[in-house]
This record gives structure tokens, sequence and C-alpha cells, in this order.
């Protein structure tokens, strides 16, 4: 063989393990932290699963665990079977009016989770509006629990969808239509297989979603316990972070089990886009479209239905009593030197942890997915990148606290930055992006990179003429998934913020627990309108990007 | 595309750095469950006393602040805690997070409202107290009678409809219980929680939200505390306020100095303040039991007869006594789910 060996670069040696270490810093070891207190005793001694036997004595950890299960596993089942479709039409049919359908869906990111619960509850509650619509069912309790957490995840559930759906092969379907293939058999033989990994990803996500949160719970959940409730129990009420820590690891399960099959998922993965792959074009198919449209409609009126009750609730005078409107709820917004204060930290943490998410996310959705790197550093960064979902934030938090805030650790002084909270911030949300970068650069062929290879371009260079080009559309998202949550994330940090560095969505937890609901919504609302500017920046960047890219269109 | 990449997030992170000097105005790191504009007018009563400190509040809810104590044991960034219950400070305590101080009015408080041993840690700010919100509305639509007595609380008539935190995650749960076992006794209270059980449609994790409930009717019932119950008749709630007859379970506010205050003679200085007279007189404005008995000012709507029903509690037992009823009450009620309406 006469070819000569390609050049190593360096960096595909170099990069994927400062990665790892970065990102276990800011994941692992805080998490790993806390939770190895699970395996301590209150003076700090090593007990061995002494405290798992304590837990599993305590009464009601088997139906908290049952509850848990079951409540994520039909949300999943629900959200999946709502998400999935919805995602169809808005990136595989030519139905008018998607770009405002995406919008819609995402509005449940954009929103403090305490919009939602109120407008859930001005709908359903007992004085709510369509109350009747529960069939005699109280919310307060399993029905809440599921229809909020549908709610919840349904927008996550959209973009990895959305993300896995979007590229395929047009040949494929000029193949199965040439082979007489009717748009159903196409469907499920072309399209269902091609994003199946991206179904996976979206429900695993759904369910962990779901299994760790708390906030729902304890606005709908009525006294239907959880095990993320559990732990706020331990820790929030018994100071007890040796169990908490406990709870914590057995809340981790579920995500173990989702790398496995995510792992599974990936070895059987092929490219769905070749050097020879055609953008796929959306066909029209009158009576398709027409259901689907109505679909899309129905959902949309769902989420519009809930916000807007919840926009009009912080705009009344006194639910449900007096329901003249005015302005009086926003006045202290406005007025308030911390409350505005407060959402200038906001806007500040968002933006930094949309830049700071988004480098990070590229590169190591990148080395996954081009597997770069020694093997055991890409499948440690893989389990790093999988982590922080299933961990609740009230975990994550609390983890930073013991492993930042702490003398011995050189990284002591980054304690009460606005930096730390960024950094947690981003850790938190890692997973979901780092998903739909891995799912977008998997459906490439390897082949490009063999020719690359052939080109002499490294890594580097690869990936700043093909993976880079073909990934923009998809970062701008993650920027934007950054931000948005960024604007509305409580439980993680409660421990971490300071007079100085508090929150937007801090301060409305604040206003809640001042018995100022009235206020509350309505910061709410001001949070939800500057994530939804936002949103509109992300969606028109990514459509012009989209048409500057000539290749991405059919050129026959 | 590496470059850009990494230069942009350093970048994005170096204007966050923390910055090494402060300002030549000292900062002392203040932790607050009080009312938040309680705490801001408290606050800043003693920035006009001292106004070459800068105080800068964190603020949050009972439970949290001491967890977030706990949790910063390694190295404390809080200086003093300015206003937690007493239970939750004794949890503090216990883990030696505290240190003693006699601030400067100690002996002119109220003997009740401050630690009575020999190194005091605490020091009173106010008391808050057991109380039921009666939705009037929702109560005569389906011709429900206003409770007097907490044992009214478990007459049937009231299945479904009675709301209440859980005394694993709230203070103010955990007052309610602490004043049923005062009244009732060891057997009759858990007893009556029985019975009272039958009746709770819902047990939540916030002390303040069952008033909140009662007030915008998703409840008719919510045993909680007086202010969110106030503040929300100020907003225009239908609701009542009712204090009932056989005497209500409280508790005190206090301060105390943390262990390893980076600013210790600043901390004094705020607990010297929190002891005056001057900031009684502030803190009467949102409650009405402060740490100086004289002090009779009424908030708006708050009821009148709050400070003569108060029951007389042993504090140095419930405290000690604080995990074992947490234990009962999680083996009797934790696990049923309880009736539906």
């Amino acid at each position: 063989m006469a070819t000569r060996q390609v050049r190593p670069d360096p960096t595909g040696q170099l990069v994927p393990p400062v990665l790892l270490v970065l990102l276990a810093t800011t994941t692992i070891l805080p998490i790993g932290a806390l939770l190895v207190r699970a395996f301590l005793g209150k003076d700090g001694g090593f007990v061995g699963v002494e405290n798992f036997l304590r837990y599993g004595a305590e009464p009601g950890l088997v139906i908290a665990a049952w509850n848990s299960a079951s409540l994520s596993a039909i949300s999943t089942l629900i959200a999946m079977a709502l998400a999935f479709p919805f995602a169809y039409v808005l990136v595989r049919t030519a139905i008018p009016g998607r770009g405002i359908f995406r919008l819609i869906a995402l509005l449940p990111l954009l929103a403090p989770s305490l919009l939602p619960a109120f407008g859930m509850v001005y709908l359903f509650g007992n004085q709510g509006w369509l109350k009747g619509w529960l069939l005699g069912e109280s919310l307060y309790g399993p029905v809440g629990i599921v229809l909020a957490s549908v709610f919840y995840v349904f927008p996550h559930a959209v973009l990895i969808l959305s993300a896995g759906l979007s590229a395929g092969d047009q040949r494929h379907y000029e193949a199965a239509r040439a082979l007489r293939a009717g748009p159903w058999r196409r469907f499920v033989t072309v399209t269902l297989p091609s994003c199946r990994y991206a179904a996976i990803s979206a429900a695993s996500i759904a369910f962990i979603l779901v299994f760790t949160d708390f906030g729902i719970p304890s606005v709908v959940g009525g006294s239907t316990n959880v095990l993320a409730t559990d732990i706020y129990k331990l820790v929030i009420g018994r100071f007890d972070f040796e169990m908490g820590a406990v709870v914590g690891v057995l809340l981790l399960l579920p995500a173990v089990v989702a790398y496995g099959i995510d792992w599974l998922a990936r070895r059987s993965q092929r490219a769905m886009i070749t050097g020879k792959s055609v953008p796929i074009r959306a066909e029209r198919l009158p009576l398709r479209d027409a259901v689907l449209f109505l679909f899309a409609t129905l959902v949309a009126i769902a989420i519009l239905g809930i916000i807007g009750m919840a926009i009009f609730g912080s705009l009344v005078k006194f639910w449900p009593y007096n329901l003249s409107l005015g302005l009086q709820n926003y006045e202290r917004l406005f007025t308030d030197d911390d409350e505005f204060r407060a959402l200038m930290n906001s806007l500040v943490l968002a933006i930094g942890t949309a830049m700071a998410g988004t480098g990070l996310v590229a590169l190591s959705g990148w080395m996954i997915a081009r597997k770069l790197g020694h093997g055991l550093v890409r499948n440690g960064l893989q389990g790093v990148a999988m982590m922080p979902v299933a961990v609740p934030g009230l975990v994550l938090g609390l983890g930073y606290v013991f492993f930042f805030n702490n003398p011995a650790n050189p990284l002591h002084a980054l304690q009460g930055s606005l930096a730390l909270i960024i950094l947690c911030t981003v850790a938190h949300f890692y997973t979901v992006p780092h998903l739909m970068v891995v799912n977008e650069l998997l459906r490439l062929d390897r082949e490009i990179d063999l020719a690359a290879q052939a080109l002499r371009i490294g890594p580097a260079g690869t990936a700043r003429r093909i993976h880079g080009p073909v990934l923009l559309p998809t970062l701008i998202d993650v920027a934007g998934y950054f931000f948005v949550n960024a604007m509305t994330t409580v439980s993680a940090l409660i421990f971490l913020f300071t007079a100085q560095t508090r929150p937007a969505s801090i301060a409305v937890i604040n206003l809640v627990e001042g018995s100022r609901i009235g206020q509350a919504s309505a910061f709410a609302v001001v949070i939800m309108v500057l994530s939804m500017f936002a949103a509109c920046i992300q969606l028109t960047l990514r459509h012009l990007v989209i048409r500057a890219q000539g290749w991405r269109r059919q050129t026959a | 595309m590496l470059k850009p990449i990494l230069a942009a997030t350093i970048a994005a992170l170096l204007p966050f750095a923390p910055v090494g000097a402060e300002a030549q105005q000292r900062t002392l790191t203040v932790y607050s469950s009080l009312d938040e504009d309680q705490a801001k007018a408290l606050i800043k009563g003693f920035e006009a006393k001292h106004p070459q400190i800068k105080v800068n509040a964190i603020l949050g809810s009972t439970a949290p602040i001491i967890a977030r104590v706990i949790a910063e044991a390694a190295s404390p960034q809080a200086d003093i805690i300015m206003g937690n219950a007493v239970s939750a400070l004794m949890a503090a305590d216990a883990r030696g997070l505290l240190i003693p101080y006699k601030p400067a009015h100690f002996d002119k408080i109220s003997p009740v409202m401050r630690d009575s041993r020999a190194e005091p840690v605490w020091v009173g700010i106010d008391a808050w107290a057991s109380s039921i919100c009666f939705n009037t509305v929702e109560a005569a639509k389906k011709n429900i009678p206003a409770p007097k007595t907490w044992a009214d609380l478990a007459n049937p008539v009231y299945k479904g409809h009675i709301t209440m935190p859980s005394p694993l995650s709230s203070g103010t749960a955990l007052l309610a219980v602490n004043g049923w076992l005062t009244i009732f006794g060891e057997k009759g209270g858990w007893d009556f929680m029985d019975k009272l059980h039958e009746n709770v449609s819902k047990y939540g994790h916030s002390g303040s939200a069952p008033c909140r409930q009662a007030g915008s009717g998703e409840t008719i019932i919510g045993i909680s505390y007086a202010t969110p119950g106030v503040k929300a008749i100020n907003e225009g709630a239908p609701i009542q306020i009712i204090l009932p007859s056989e005497g209500l379970g409280w508790e005190i506010e206090a301060a105390a100095i943390v262990k390893g205050a980076r600013n210790l003679a600043d901390a004094k200085a705020m607990a010297d303040w929190i002891s005056s007279r001057e900031a009684a007189e502030i803190s009467a404005k949102y409650l009405p039991i402060t740490a100086y008995d004289d002090i009779q000012v009424l908030p708006k709507n708050y009821p009148a007869d709050e400070k003569a029903k108060l029951l007389k509690m042993d504090f140095a037992k419930l405290a000690s006594s604080r995990d074992a009823v947490m234990a009962e009450w999680q083996k009797r009620y934790g696990v049923k789910v309880p009736p539906k309406n």
C-alpha cells in the first residue's frame, strides 16, 4: 500500500481528555461529593449500605418508588404520543404555520414552571373553569402530576425528535416510491427506523425528567408521594443529607438504564446522511396534512390555554373573586431595585450559560459522534454528559456547595460568584443539548470523514468545513435551550445564589414564599416574555442560516 | 472551529470571575427567613446606624436557609442568621454551627423571647402562631359551618375540605402538631390527628400555601398561620382567620451568629440592633408579637387575640422531640393515601 499515514492531529488526542476533566469537575465531582454521603454516617465514617437499609425500612418508600416509576412511565407515553406527530409536522411536512407551531411547542420551556402550575389550577382546580373535564377526579394527585408532567416534558421531546427527524435521505423515499410503497409503508419502513435513536433519547429524557422533578408533585401532587419529594423532605425538612443522598442515588437508577440503552442504540445507529445524500423534501398529502394540522392546532390551543390562563391570573385583581383587570402586580418589578437587579442577573446568567454551554456541548457532542480520542475517554465523556439530567437540581446544587465551598478545593474562590452559578446551570442542563448535537452528527456518513482523511484534513479541519456548517442550526437551538432554561431554573440555585447574584427565577420563589402570588405570576410572565424574545431571535437566526446554506436545498 | 469556541467560552466566563478586593465599605452577609418587607426594613434601619457596613441579605424559607447553613459548614458564608424558627436554629446549634452572644439589649427583652441558657445563642425577633384560614364564600355554597375549635376539625362535615402542610417539610405544620400534642396530650393529640387525617384532602410542603389555597377557594379550610391570611384578606379574599379556642401552637423567630463568621464584630453589631426596642417597633408593623411585651401595634386586619391564645409550650422539649414527632407522623400519615373528596 502506498498510502501515507495521515499525520496524527493533536485535536483528536488532546481535547477529549481535557474536556472530560472539565466536565467531570462541573458534574460528577460535585454530584459525587453529595452522593458519597449515602455511604457515610453522620460523623463522616464509612457505613456501607446501612443508610440504604435504614431508608428501605422507612414506611412509604415502596409506594413512593412505585408512584415515581408508574407516573413517569404514563407521562412519558402520553408526551411521546403527542410530541412525535408534532415534531413530524414541524420538520417533515409543508403544513403552513410551522414556525408558529414551533414557537408554541417551546412555550412550556420558556415559562417558569410556576406559571403553568397556576394555569392548571385556574383551569382544572377546585375553582377551575374546566373542572368538569376531569370527570370528577381531583387535579391534586396523580391526574395533576401526569397533566403537568406531559406539559413540562413536551418541548424537550419535540426538540430531540425534530432534531432526529429533520434530516433524512430523500433517495430512500424515492427508492421506496419506486418499489410502490404507499405513504404509510414509507413512513413505517423509512421514517421510523431513521429516527429510532432520537425516539429512544427523547423517551429516556422524558422519563428521567418526570422521575426527578420536584416542582410538579409539590404543587399539584396533592398527597401523592414520589421519590423526588422524599428527597426534599429529608434534606430540607430533616436536614438529613445522608438519607437525602440515598434517595439521590436511587433517582440515578433510570439514568443508568437509559445510558445502557443509549449505548446500545448508538452502536446500532447507521449513518442516515451519506456523501451522496439528498435532503428531504416535504411531501404534500392533503388528507394527512389536514389531520396533522388539526392535531397540531389542538395541541397548540391546549398549551396556549394553560399559559394564557396564568397570564390572565397575573392581570386580575384577586382570583377568583375579583376578576377586574389591572397592572398592579407588575408595578413592583419596575420600582423595586432588588427585583430589577434580579432580572438583569438572569439575563447575564442566561447569556453566559448559552455561550459556555453551547461551546462545551459542540465539543463533547462532536467527540462522541465522530469517535475521537480513546474509547474509554469517550465512554466516560458520554456517561458524564448523560448524568446531569438524572440528578435533581437540589442534589446538584447541594453537591456544588459541598464540593466548591471547601477550603481544600483549589476552585474554592469560585464560591459565591456568578461564574459558579453559570457552571452549575450549564452542568444541570447539559444532557439534552449534548444529545441534540450527537443526534445531528450521527446522521453524517463516516465516508465524509474518510474523504477528509484522504485529503489530509485533520479532525479540526473537518469540523470547520463540514461538521460546523451542518451543526450550525442545531447549535443555535442549543444556545436557545440553555438560555431559556437558565432563565427559569430554580432548584439547583437555592443554595448558590447570593445577594448580588440572585436571579429572577429565585425572586419569583421568594415572592411566592411571601404570599405575593399576583406579583409572583407577574414576574414569571415577564421572565417568559424575555425568553420568548430570545426564542424569536433563535428562530430568526436559524431561518437565516438555513437559507444562507445553499447546499441544504436540492440542486437537481 | 475549536479555537473560536474555546476563546468565546473563556471570554464569556472572565467577567464573572470573583473579584478579590472589595471596596472600602465592609460587608455583612445576613441569612433571613423573615417576611421580605420586614427583613428589608430591619436592614435599612441597621444600615442607617452603621453607614460603613453594607448588608448583603439572602432571603428564603425557614428550612432551606438552615439547610444551606448546614451545607456550608466547611466554609461558612453567612455572618448572622437574622430571623429563623428557633426549632430550626436548634438543629444548626446541635451541629455546633452557631456561637453564643448576648446582645446589648438582651436583658430588656421579654424572657420568653430569649435563649434561657447561661450562654444565649439566640435572641427573639417575633413569634408566629397556627391559625385556620376559612373561606366563607365556598363554605356558604356548601353549607359548611365555621369551626370554632381545633376539635371541630375532626367533624366529618369537613371531609375533603381541609389542607395543611406536612410537618416533614414545613415548620408551620410542626407548630400546629406540637400545639395539638400540648392541648390534647400525647395520646389525645395523635387520636385527634387520626380523625383529622380522614378530613384532610392534601398535605403540602409550604406553610403559607393552605391559607393561599383557602383565599382562592381551592380549599375551604387551610391550617396555616395568620400572616398569609392577612395578606389575602388585604387583597380581597373572602376569608376569615379563625384562632381556635383551645389555644395556638406557636414559635419564635430569632437571630443567631454563625460560627466562623468572617465579620464577627459587625455580626455582633447586627445582633445588638436586632435586640433593640427600635428594631422591635419595626417588626411590630408586620407581626403583633415581638421581643418587647409592651409594644402593642396590630397590623391591618390581623386578628387581635392571637397573643392571648398562645399556648404555654415547652420549647426545649419540643426541640428534642422534633425527630420523633416527624417519624411518628410519617408512620401514621405519610404512607396512606388520604381519602378522595
